[in-house]
């Protein structure tokens, strides 16, 4: 024993101990010290402390990061059975708590998340997940088809690789306690704002949105943004190659399989199965002519033959009439009962009986050129029609009875029939009424908004009648949130060049909106390019 | 691979520096330096090794070449072929792609119905830095001031030796090669403690430091180009610029001594707190030292320096500068940042404003030229870093500021300037005091008070320190 002690003395007093370990171990005892502090004061969760949120003072936190935050927060600990990555076509267009009613009593959850965390992010979220909940059997791969992972798509995404880092990489292990006050920290010395611990460092409505409602919606949010020609705009397909020969060494030389392939065996490794679902597009934004598109179908199909065992649920390109989309890839609020379900129904089958999923055949057909449209204003703004076009936006966000008394009774009488709108209705008024506990109310503010009467060519509606009138909407839809601790305003571009359209017609003297339509083929498992008159807004 | 990744600070430099210190004494010791070199520079480019490999063995041989013949023209010959061969390796990738553009802009200019097909390639990183060093060594081996290098491993250990390889300090070979082809000491515990403590103060200055100017800069400079007036975004953008650049470059210098120096090797100083330089020459002698010692030594000198009378000298300092300009970029305001630190070394040389200040002024006189030349070097900075578009709206926004207008981003982004400035300024104040910078103070500092340093760099680092972690800056050049 004393042998050990002298020889321990003997090391302690050694010039190397003394001038670095003995320091070396007295700086970590300070920070050990520190972190256990801070751990133990502000006791703060893996998301809270994550290193990804690492607040940037200057471009505030910025959505794509208080997404992920609040959700897979959330989520994690809910081990559901059914989760869906991939781009926002999913964010705001999946309501889980919809999609669940078709899934024979297995629990799903949209976690998408932004186009910018593109497949790197997505396979992290999907392997959190998957290493968290024992009971996740189904990972679907829902994106949006020309967000499909080329190149190009990976190049935008600039957070992929660090959502990768924080969620699964040896660095998601070292994210120490301290980590948790750098964005309050950067808040407050660099922008001289503060916020409370624990609270989400963002100021701005959708993420006070998200965190008030996360608890019953499960992270879905209504879109906001119409930023984009709604009836006539185009986005290209992006093409599959590579920009560097030596990678296609060790891998296939299509960018999309290799994904694929890669996602597929991540999602294998945890005994789960791959489910890959294509969102609609707009019938009117594929460019005429793409040359992307024939290859992309082509190589998903190579894909599918290689690897039976996943399923595609839906074709490639399946079209929606584009009064259904705000942004180009996101479904409108008011019509994500139908892009729920859609998804919903389709894993309601897959789960039945999954051999009912044909595999995914290309569809090789062009986009032929579109007949023009043409929009003409026929009159001078009218308040009034603002409040009738808008009716059912609204209406299904507040479920207010006023607004609601604004929209045709063709509509109502068409919605009242679909079991997935009445969810959505129900889904409205248990947010609203839990909104309501806690002093929340959510609302429009239409005054910067215009609304005049236009004449249509190269549009058509499904139910037209003498008297329905065209309106076209534009200026600043100004959304409100109104909170004991705070009153915002966030007002949100929609410029004329969007063009933003509503049929209306008259009913018992009142202008009320009339601009549903069903799709013809909502899952897109018929002709790939719609019929002609079936749908509002298509061409004629 | 980055200094500021995990994978290097946790995988790379422990096992290159345990492998070292196991084969420091044996032929494998720089084999692994060249092996750990290769892998830092080219893990995610495995091509960006082809123009190295290419300039170094070039490099090599000529080395050679010139030992072996005292023919004074075949000398010369091989001289001209290396330095040909390296400075169009350095044109090729560097300035052909803007050459071609800009001629393609005066043709389309010019109404010519034709144009030169664009040319596409990526730059490889410090392909600047390593061109300068093997030039170096070539010039060093033809003026007979050194040896050649006949062991090729030793040699190419010190052309791609990976702390300096990607943005310096720019090294002699006389200096970093000989020190590879000896068998170094182990280092003691005061080294490595140092060598330790530069490593964090460069992670801290650049995570935290560089990284927040970087955004200042970055949001100033989306403002501009979205044509937002935004009344004293010039004065703010070149501020933060002279912060981000400093920080960032001198971080990478920092954590490459340290890097070095856990392997027994010493590189130079490439920083000497340069903001506090009380004229435009003592900014150079204080800025990127070896990159201007270097420029001193084979440019200008060779140019005739300051010995054919003053219009030459000026004339040799302009060439010199211009071309120093031109080396960080291939752009005409990078010429212009020279051209303009030309002008401004040929005007100290006619008026001594320092000298006059202090004469008059004592202490007061001195710092008011300390502030002067900060801010000689600022405008400088605002060519450096901004676009043809932004650089007019940047110069009339400081006019703005004293006409009124909409200041509220002005002092948002100016509170984020004097908070990081502030950690700037007393660091480095208190390295000027000692004649030396920061870190050079924990080379006395008592051991336990390094560690409360280090401890406070840690919380700094995690705390203020910038997520994405942007790459160096001198990377692109």
């Amino acid at each position: 024993m004393s042998q050990v002690a002298a020889l321990m003395s003997r090391v302690l007093s050694s010039e190397v101990a003394r001038r670095l370990v003995l320091p070396a171990v007295c700086a970590l005892a300070i920070i050990g010290t520190l972190e256990l502090f801070i751990e133990l004061r502000y006791q703060p969760g893996f998301w809270q402390k994550s290193t990804y949120l690492l607040h940037d003072a200057y471009k505030g936190e910025p959505f794509d990061r208080s997404e992920v935050y609040v959700r897979l927060g959330h989520a994690e600990d809910a081990d559901p059975d059914i989760i869906s990555v991939g781009d926002s076509s999913g964010f705001f267009s999946l309501q889980s708590k919809i999609v669940s009613r078709y899934t024979h009593g297995k629990r799903f959850i949209s976690l998408n998340t932004g186009a910018n965390h593109a497949f790197d992010g997505y396979r992290a979220i999907a392997e959190y997940m998957l290493r968290r909940s024992p009971h996740l059997k189904h990972v679907v791969l829902y994106i949006y088809p020309q967000l499909t992972p080329t190149e190009a798509v990976f190049h935008a995404a600039d957070l992929g690789i660090i959502l990768r880092d924080d969620l699964v990489s040896i660095k998601s292990w070292v994210t120490p306690p301290s980590a948790f006050l750098s964005p309050y920290a950067k808040a407050r010395m660099l922008a001289g704002s503060s916020f409370h611990f624990g609270d989400l460092v963002a100021n701005h409505l959708p993420a006070q949105l998200l965190v008030a409602t996360v608890d019953e919606d499960l992270g879905w949010l209504p879109e906001f943004d119409v930023r984009f020609d709604r009836v006539d705009g185009r986005s290209p397909f992006y093409p599959d190659g590579r920009a560097h020969w030596y990678q296609n060494i060790w891998s296939d030389p299509s960018t999309v399989y290799a994904t694929f392939d890669d996602f597929n065996r991540m999602v294998r490794s945890y005994g789960a199965n791959l489910i890959i679902a294509f969102a609609p597009l707009s019938t009117r934004i594929t460019q005429p002519g793409d040359p992307n598109l024939v290859p992309l179908e082509r190589v998903i199909e190579r894909f599918q033959k290689d690897h039976p065992e996943v399923k595609f649920l839906f074709p490639f390109r399946t079209r929606w009439s584009p009064e259904k989309f705000g942004m180009f890839n996101h479904i409108s609020r008011e019509y994500t009962f139908l892009s729920s379900e859609r998804l919903g129904a389709a894993l309601g089958k897959l789960i039945a009986d999954p051999d009912a999923i044909a595999p995914f055949k290309a569809n090789l057909a062009e986009q032929p050129p579109y007949p023009e449209i043409k929009i003409t204003p026929s009159g001078p703004s009218d308040p009034a029609l603002l409040e009738s076009s808008l009716a059912f936006f609204r209406y299904t966000t507040t479920a207010d009875d006023a607004t609601g008394s604004l929209i045709s009774e063709r509509v109502l009488d068409l919605l009242g029939k679909i079991d997935s709108y009445k969810y959505m209705m129900e889904l409205t008024r248990a947010r609203i009424a839990a909104l309501k506990r806690r002093n929340i109310t959510i609302g429009f503010d239409l005054s910067q908004l215009r609304a005049t009467p236009v004449t249509v060519t190269g549009l058509s509606h499904c139910a037209p009648r003498g008297d329905t009138q065209w309106v076209h909407v534009e200026g600043s839809m100004i959304f409100t949130y109104d909170s004991p601790s705070r009153v915002m305003r966030e007002p949100v571009s929609w410029p004329a060049q969007s063009r933003i359209l509503f049929p209306t017609v008259v009913e018992n003297g009142i202008r009320k909106f009339d601009g549903y339509c069903p799709e013809s083929d909502p899952e897109g498992l018929g002709a790939a390019t719609p019929a002609a008159g079936d749908l509002h807004n298509s061409v004629p | 691979m980055t200094f500021i990744g995990f994978d290097y600070l946790f995988l790379f430099l422990p096992l290159v520096v345990v492998f070292y210190h196991f084969f420091r004494k044996s032929f494998l010791a720089n084999i692994g330096i060249l092996a750990a070199s290769y892998y830092f520079y080219a893990a995610a480019q495995p091509w960006y090794l082809i123009p190295l490999v290419i300039t170094s063995l070039l490099d090599f041989a000529v080395g050679i070449q010139l030992s072996r013949t005292e023919n004074a023209a075949w000398r010369k010959v091989l001289l001209v072929a290396s330095l040909t061969a390296n400075l169009g390796l350095l044109g090729f990738f560097k300035y052909a792609p803007w050459l071609i553009e800009s001629a393609n802009h005066g043709l389309a200019a010019a109404g010519a119905s034709f144009a030169l097909p664009a040319l596409s390639v990526t730059l490889p990183p410090g392909i600047s830095f390593y061109t300068f060093q093997t030039m170096s060594y070539t010039i060093e081996v033809y003026r007979r001031e050194m040896k050649p290098s006949w062991n090729l491993v030793d040699y190419m250990a010190f052309v791609t030796f990976w702390p300096h390889l990607v943005a310096g300090p720019i090294m002699r070979a006389r200096n970093l090669l000989r020190q590879l082809e000896l068998t170094r000491p182990v280092i003691t515990p005061d080294e490595a403690r140092y060598a330790l403590t530069l490593i964090a103060w460069g992670l801290f200055k650049k995570v935290a430091l560089a990284d927040n100017f970087g955004d200042i800069v970055d949001s100033i400079d989306g403002i501009m180009r979205s044509g937002t007036a935004m009344p004293g975004a010039g004065l703010l953008f070149a501020y933060a610029f002279a912060g981000q650049i400093y920080c960032d470059f001198s971080a990478y210098t920092d954590i490459a001594r340290g890097s070095a120096k856990l392997i027994g090797v010493d590189l130079v100083r490439n920083f000497h707190t340069p903001y506090f330089s009380a004229s435009p020459i003592e900014f150079w002698r204080r800025w990127h030292i070896s990159l201007s010692t270097w420029l001193r030594d084979y440019l200008y000198i060779p140019l005739g320096g300051n010995r054919h009378g003053r219009w030459n000298e000026y004339r040799n300092i302009m060439i010199t500068m211009t071309l120093g300009g031109l080396w960080h970029g291939a752009g005409i305001l990078f010429i212009l940042w020279g051209i303009w630190h030309g002008l401004m070394l040929v005007l100290y040389r006619v008026v001594r404003i320092d000298q006059y200040l202090v004469g008059a002024l004592g202490v007061i006189g001195k710092w008011i030229a300390i502030v002067l030349t900060f801010h000689v070097v600022c405008f400088g900075w605002i060519l450096f870093r901004a676009h043809l578009d932004t650089f007019v709206p940047l110069m009339a926004s400081i006019k703005d500021l004293f006409r009124g207008g909409n200041t509220y981003l002005f002092f948002l982004f100016g509170r984020g300037v004097l908070a990081l400035g502030l950690i700037v300024l007393i660091t480095d104040y208190l390295g000027y005091r000692k004649d030396g910078e920061f870190p050079d103070l924990f080379k006395n500092m008592n051991p336990y008070v390094a560690a409360v340093v280090a401890a406070a760099c840690y919380f700094g680092f995690v705390i203020l320190g910038k997520r994405e972690g942007a790459q160096f800056i001198y990377f692109q050049f």
